[in-house]
């Protein structure tokens, strides 16, 4: 008895154990395990605080990088009037704020266009932050330049203060105000619903020599307007003392809480207007008809339904080249999804298919476009699916909790599928931001770049005009969020390289998201590309430059950071050191570099510059992800404004400098530099709302802006300063007072975040009585005054540095391309430029001469490669010109040189007659001018 | 036998220890205290109806459930951790009365402390630092939480996550239901036991109320915390005018004198603030200057006292006026400077003013510095054993103003940089924020350093004065190496933290400048200045 019973005790005592042992396996794997996943996906990264620690960035002083000239600081001017400032908020949050520079009235000056959201339906504030009781209504502007004041300041007036110095085409010369309905006048109101415009491109379309203006709409949409769509924030990890460790929250559109609003896809939606019906988002072109009745003011003619050219979807990006080099001038369209179905917060993705507009023009004499996308390959449908991200999640072990998920680190690739609201389907494309023509392989095709976010870097190559594929490149292997160009030869090799633009280096700070294991389970598309950006290496957040002399690899660069006010991520702390090894996996690839670009922050409007006339280019580009700084994310998405100028010795890598402060170029209001010199610091007054600290914030003021978890806030040292930034959108570098030396144009999106020393509370009435409107959800920030975004002015005072301006004119027979779109021009045999209508930046264009910073030399030489199928190659001797404008006709054998003299600054009279470009400009021939065909 | 002996024994000694057990129960069962009469909206009004604060009054204010609470009632548990649950009726159009409590409000947080070891035979110095404190404004804030949570927190029925519905573009219903960002529990700066009750949205105030612990209560409190007799701790707690005579011997030891350095006022500048709250301040025109102006419209002012009337101050005579705004700096240390009055229950006062000469400010001498070795804690019973390990330095600086003297020390050498600003929230010893969030609190407690201290004394340093009498309040130090030699920058600034009063360049001596540097190369803020887990961006 007592032996049998205890053979049956071993054997109960086994499989007790064995039953024992796996619940304390199972529970181990479902509590233990993930908790210790968890907890390494949420601290990985930190070190310990001690010796290690960073809190200064590395300051890079070898002499790889070229003596610089002291900086001589840009010059603020006050925007032109209020209605050049940005009066929309947040339907219009990524739009609603372009700018493009050209020659509207052929009088040698360089004009603005200012691109709004006419559909606008935010309300403004009055001197005590009440909200008024109706919209302000913005529309689009074309600022004349009237020439030089007295300063040598460029005096910008608008053409609705201008058109009715006299009676007569009033209407046309009014008609770019792009509404609905145009007006007759400037009599007629402006209280009129006009497009929700995003950018405009300035080409010579029709080949008359009069630059025409087409302009990239959207339909109505507000991202995080639907459930499915609300920002999903993911809340502060691992809280001392807290029960709730996982959850997440959605954030709805502040527009939602501001008016009523029904999401809906809305891309096939019409409306009416003067043309009929077109679709909610329908695209303007408008021709240039030159000034018929003498005012000074171009008249202009909606081309756009009889062109073919309206489209329908939210345009972002426009790019004008002779694609099929049939002598006209084809145009490629980069649009976004209705922004309704913004994904990033979705678990489901959307895109919008882009366009490609084949002109008709060089075989029918008539200004009529086809659309081609399709045939052509470039509308982002790509096959099996490549168009979406490609997304990590966790993946589910057969019948196992998910924790043997985590517990294993099983993890699987999958394409989301595509985003539905109301039945409605988004396109099975690309969200495509901005889109640059660039001649990749030198064939003398224009080949197609596109910024894609939460997807892919494209370069359609072209196959002899008659299609294109999809190519490899530098960083083809990773997604990214990519939103601008800036195209330039910036090594000085005589081949143009781009610099794309993505989120930045602060996608690899210490605030961006790090998702709980859990939240990739069935993840939305951010979680799953911070999880591929942060553990799984398949997705990169920084700017790239690409080689032009190889697009399959990017340039080897450095910057040397400012000592004033580095990028937040340059300063070691702030980073995830597991980032350092992104995108491992790929051979080759260049991990993170802290002395390089990759700290720099997001990029949305990117301006190729020369500053000095130095003949290198340097660059300078600004931007921000939701708001001004200090809103969600904020030291994520919060650029300041940067300058970098180049610093690379002849035949050396790339070197840049920061010296956005030297130069006073911060996207920053209220900033003073008058402590720079001598104490090395900026300051400004402090923002009276949504800010803890005192009455001046300095640029060493340091904080904590994220909210990741304690052993990740110990580390972290944010700069203050950077958080009273402007939300940057467009960003111009040109010409804009004729003194020879490039200015900025920068633009930023107005909203109820402003950072002003004397912003106030938001106040509604309520009860009868203005009473403070607190935010409507915890996350945004208090509400303040709306502040309309700050179109600036900067104007480059610099004055050594020679320099030389070339205008390009193409009068050879057949062609329709007469500003020689496309071509490349190299000066003294070291000094190249390409010709281009559609500069890549987000939002941002320019249409101008030429300019070629000569620094202490003169232009001896110069060679023009046409833009044709006989890639025509011009190669001219020129006198030692120095500080001119060089006009070259290609059917006169002998260039035009017209010095720029010191009555170039000279003040010009009160508005009138235009005035004739100093040193006569070459006259515009006066080519038949197609009409447009009839509808 | 042995037997039934050991069951008696057994018997006897459960007997025993479930008595005592009961007994512990019973002791560390939570006490709950009488219910606490709780008044909202006792601000002054302007004339158009509008409360006078500087608070930014969120448009909920009037509007929500908080505003029908008419009492609390406090339980606290044997750690002093306590429930304050809040009784309130029906708010406007809702048919269903809400909870509201704070949970796990460490009291010990809330009241004056000493922030070293009591002594046997506590004197007036000690008094005089209870006092100070008392006369403090010490406020946690804590943020929405659940049941399980151990940190202070406050638990709610008051869902709503928005703070209105939308009836239109552009019309906003108010939300009587939603649930606040923070909730701040405040001992105010006008009589022991004055507390106040405040809940914010994202924009400011949405409620405010005042209550009033029992005095027994309180003094039963303070004596705990501080390891005092009950009595003594009650009378310290007092107004007093009466100078004390400093030992310093108590808070540290010196453990190398640094010699004099070099003490000037700094370049001068518009005038400053110190906080958000400040600047409203000086925007409403809470500070003004100007000699007497007769013909003008009289207000009166306060001349006498922390708070006019409530702790033995005299409400002065009236004055007329037409004063200005002062517009720098160095305007303030010329002439009397007119303070609008906080008063009780805690509130600013609409027409009287108190009026403070800070000439003093004005004659910076020399200043002296010192290593120091504090023998101060945050965790009672505030001994420096009950203090983490830490290999940080400390110094102390002295800097004399005329017939005054200013002592700062305990300083924490590698929190003296340029990045942030080092704060002394007020005079006395580790006196602690007006408004923090309690998980900053007890990381404070926990990982900060040791508590710093300071004095405004007679000219020789012998005597402390009440700072609040002569106008001061907070101070704030940082580095400043942007200069061929590298200087501490001290601000100080003024009663209720209206306008900073006057900032000063104290030269770093040279012995420390090279470590200064080097701790400014490593600073990140501490944990306890910047975590916050309540979910927010």
């Amino acid at each position: 008895m007592t032996g049998s019973s205890s053979r049956f005790s071993w054997k109960k005592l086994l499989l007790g154990g064995g039953a024992a042992g796996l619940l304390a396996l199972h529970l181990s794997v479902v509590y233990l395990l993930p908790a210790a996943a968890h907890n390494r996906s949420v601290s990985f990264g930190e070190s310990d605080q001690g010796a290690s620690v960073e809190a200064m960035p590395r300051i890079l002083k070898d002499d790889s990088f070229a003596a610089l000239p002291p900086a001589v600081p840009f010059r603020e001017l006050a925007p032109p009037d209020e209605d050049a400032n940005s009066w929309s908020n947040v339907f219009s949050l990524f739009g609603g704020a372009g700018a493009t520079v050209f020659d509207a009235n052929g009088d040698g000056r360089l004009d603005v266009y200012l691109v709004h959201d006419g559909q606008n339906w935010t309300r403004p504030t009055d001197a005590d932050a009440v909200l008024m009781d109706k919209p302000r209504s913005s529309c689009n502007g074309l600022y004349l330049n009237q020439g030089n004041d007295e300063k040598g300041d460029p005096r910008f007036v608008q053409v609705n203060r201008l058109a009715d110095r006299n009676a007569t085409f009033q209407k046309e010369e009014l008609l770019v105000e792009d509404f609905l309905f145009p007006r007759s006048g400037p009599a007629d109101s402006a209280e009129r619903p006009g497009r929700q415009s995003n950018l405009a491109l300035a080409v010579d379309i029709n080949g008359d020599g009069l630059q025409d203006l087409l302009v990239g709409n959207q339909p109505p949409g507000m991202i995080w307007s639907h459930p499915s769509t609300q920002a999903v924030l993911s809340r502060f990890v691992d809280p001392i003392g807290r029960q709730a460790r996982h959850s997440k929250q959605p954030l709805a559109g502040l527009g939602a809480w501001l008016v009523p609003y029904t999401p809906r896809e809305s891309t096939d939606d019409t409306r009416e207007s003067a043309r009929g019906a077109e679709p909610q988002g329908a695209n303007s072109l408008y021709l240039n008809r030159g000034d018929q009745d003498g005012d000074g003011l171009p008249e202009w003619e909606d081309a756009s339904r009889a062109a073919g050219i309206e489209g329908r979807r939210s345009t972002y990006g426009l790019s004008a080249a002779d694609i099929d080099l049939d002598g006209d001038l084809d145009i490629y369209e980069a649009n976004v999804h209705d922004l309704d179905f913004w994904p990033g917060a979705a678990k489901k993705f959307a895109g919008a298919i882009n366009a490609l507009y084949i002109n008709r023009l060089a075989e029918t004499g008539q200004l009529r476009f086809e659309e081609q996308g399709e045939a052509f390959g470039v509308t982002g449908e790509l096959p099996d699916a490549a168009n979406r991200p490609t997304l990590t999640r966790l993946d589910k072990l057969g019948p196992l909790p998910y924790e043997y998920s985590i517990a294993a680190f099983a993890t699987e690739t999958y394409k989301p599928d595509l985003l539905e609201i109301d039945g409605r389907s988004a396109e099975d494309a690309e969200i495509s931001w901005a889109t640059v023509m660039q001649d990749v392989n030198s064939d003398g095709f224009p080949d197609i770049w596109v910024a894609n976010d939460l997807g892919y870097l494209r370069l359609y190559l072209n196959r002899d005009g008659k299609r294109f594929e999809v190519t490899e490149h530098a960083r083809s292997k990773l997604s990214g969020s990519w939103m601008s160009f800036a195209p330039a030869d910036y090594s000085g090799d005589l081949k143009e390289d781009l610099v794309a633009g993505n989120v930045g280096g602060g996608g690899y700070s210490h605030e961006f998201i790090s998702p709980s294991w859990y939240d990739l389970i069935d993840p939305v598309i951010n979680d799953s590309l911070a999880f591929r950006t942060l553990v799984v290496s398949g997705n990169d957040f920084t700017h790239t430059l690409i080689d032009g002399a190889d697009i399959g690899r990017e340039l080897p660069h450095k910057v040397r950071h400012s000592q004033v006010l580095p990028p937040d991520s340059a300063l070691p702390n702030n980073l995830r050191p597991m980032n350092i090894k992104k995108a491992s996996f790929i051979e080759d690839f260049t991990p993170f570099d802290v002395d390089s670009l990759d700290p720099y922050e997001f990029a949305w409007g990117m301006a190729p510059i020369d500053v000095q006339n130095d003949g290198w280019i340097d660059m300078y580009w600004l931007g921000a992800l939701w708001n001004r700084g200090g809103g969600i994310m904020s030291s994520v998405g919060t650029n300041p404004g940067r300058l970098l100028i180049n610093a690379t010795r002849p035949g050396g890598e790339v070197r840049w400098v920061d010296m956005t402060a030297e130069y006073h170029a911060f996207n920053i209001l209220e900033l003073v530099y008058d402590q720079l010199a001598e104490r090395g610091y900026v300051w400004r007054r402090s923002p009276s709302q949504n800010w803890s600290k005192r009455d001046r914030v300095y640029s060493y003021d340091r904080s904590v802006w994220v909210s990741q978890g304690v052993g990740i806030q110990e580390r972290v040292a944010n700069q203050d300063l950077i958080q009273t930034a402007e939300f940057g959108k467009a960003a111009v570098a040109a010409d804009l007072n004729g003194d020879g030396f490039q200015d900025l144009l920068l633009t930023n999106v107005g909203g109820y975040d402003s950072r002003a020393s004397n912003n106030k509370n938001l106040k509604a009435r309520i009860d009868g009585k203005p009473q403070v409107l607190p935010a409507p959800d915890y996350n945004y920030p208090t509400l303040t005054n709306f502040e309309p975004g700050r179109t600036r002015l900067l104007i480059n005072d610099t004055a050594e540095g020679a320099w030389m301006e070339v205008r390009l004119i193409d009068d050879s027979p057949g062609t329709w391309n007469r500003d020689a779109i496309g071509a490349q021009v190299i000066v003294n045999g070291h000094l190249l430029r390409v010709k281009r209508a559609g500069d890549g930046s987000h939002i941002s264009n320019s249409l101008a001469n030429l300019h070629f910073g000569l620094g202490a030399e003169a232009a001896t030489t110069i060679e023009i490669r046409w833009p044709d199928r006989s890639r025509t190659v011009t190669t001219l001797p020129l006198a030692g010109l120095q500080n001119g404008v060089l006009t070259v006709r290609r059917s006169v054998a002998a260039p035009e040189w017209t010095p720029r003299t010191a009555d170039a600054a000279a003040p010009v009279p009160a508005p009138g007659a235009p005035v004739p470009a100093p040193g006569a400009p070459v006259p515009a021939p006066a080519p038949v001018v197609p009409a447009p065909a009839k509808p | 036998m042995r037997q039934e002996r050991r069951v008696r024994i057994f018997g006897w000694a459960g007997a025993v220890c479930a008595a005592g057990a009961l007994s512990a129960l019973v002791s560390c069962g939570p006490a709950e205290w009488e219910p606490m009469p709780v008044t909202g909206n006792q601000e002054q009004k302007n004339p158009d109806g509008s409360l006078f604060t500087p608070n930014t009054q969120s448009f909920l204010r009037g509007h929500h459930w908080l505003d029908t609470v008419t009492q609390a009632r406090v339980e606290v548990g044997g750690d002093l951790s306590a429930v304050i649950r809040l009784d309130g009726g029906l708010a406007q159009g809702q048919g269903q009365a809400e909870t509201f409590a704070v949970h796990n409000l460490n009291l010990e947080m809330m009241v004056p402390r000493l922030h070293y070891p009591a002594p046997a035979s506590p004197d007036a110095f000690d008094a005089f630092n209870l006092m100070l404190a008392e006369f403090s404004r010490n406020g946690v804030s804590v943020p929405v939480g659940a049941p399980g949570d151990t940190n202070a927190h406050f638990e709610t029925t008051l869902s709503q996550d928005h703070p209105w519905k939308l009836g239109g573009a552009y019309t906003f219903i108010p939300e009587p239901l939603l649930r606040p960002m923070r909730f701040t529990v405040v001992n105010n700066c006008l009589m022991g036991g004055l507390w106040e009750l405040e809940a914010v949205d994202r924009a400011g105030e949405i409620y405010h109320g005042w209550m009033t612990v029992p005095a027994a209560r309180y003094s039963a409190l303070l004596a705990e915390v501080n390891g005092l007799a009950e009595d003594f701790a009650a009378k310290a707690v007092s107004w007093s005018t009466e100078p004390a005579k400093v030992d310093l011997s108590r808070l540290r030891t010196v453990r190398q004198e640094l010699g004099e350095a070099p003490l000037a006022l700094a370049p001068d500048e518009g005038i400053g603030f110190s906080s958000q709250t400040s600047r409203r301040k000086i925007g409403k025109s809470y500070v003004l200057m100007g000699e007497d102006n007769p013909g003008t419209a009289p207000i009166s002012v306060a001349t006498g006292g922390v708070t006019g009337g409530a702790t033995g101050g005299v409400t002065g005579g009236v004055i007329p006026t037409k004063r200005y705004k002062p517009k720098m700096r160095s305007e303030l240390a010329q002439g009397p400077i007119h303070l609008v009055d906080f008063q009780p229950p805690g509130r600013y006062s609409a027409t009287e003013r108190r009026t403070f000469d800070v000439g003093f400010l004005g004659k910076p001498e020399r200043a002296e510095v010192r290593l120091v070795a504090p023998l101060t804690g945050y965790r009672a019973p505030f001994t420096a054993a009950a203090q983490p390990e830490e290999d940080r330095r400390y110094v102390e600086i002295l800097l004399h103003l005329g017939d005054r003297s200013l002592v700062i020390g305990n300083l924490p050498l590698d929190l003296l940089v340029p990045q942030e600003e080092f704060v002394l929230h007020g005079f006395g010893v580790g006196i602690l924020n007006q408004d923090e969030p309690a998980e900053r609190r007890a990381l404070l407690l926990d990982q900060g350093p040791r508590p710093s201290f300071a004095y405004l004394m007679d000219a020789d340093g012998r005597e402390a004065l009440n700072n609040h009498e002569s106008g001061l309040e907070q101070i704030f130090i940082r580095a400043r190496l942007d200069r061929e030699i590298p200087v501490w920058e001290v601000t100080i600034t003024s009663f209720e933290r209206i306008v900073d009063l006057a900032k000063y360049e104290v030269e770093i001596p040279a012995a420390l400048r090279e470590e200064v540097r080097r701790n400014a190369s490593r600073y990140t803020t501490p944990i306890y200045l910047t975590y916050r887990d309540d979910n927010l961006l």
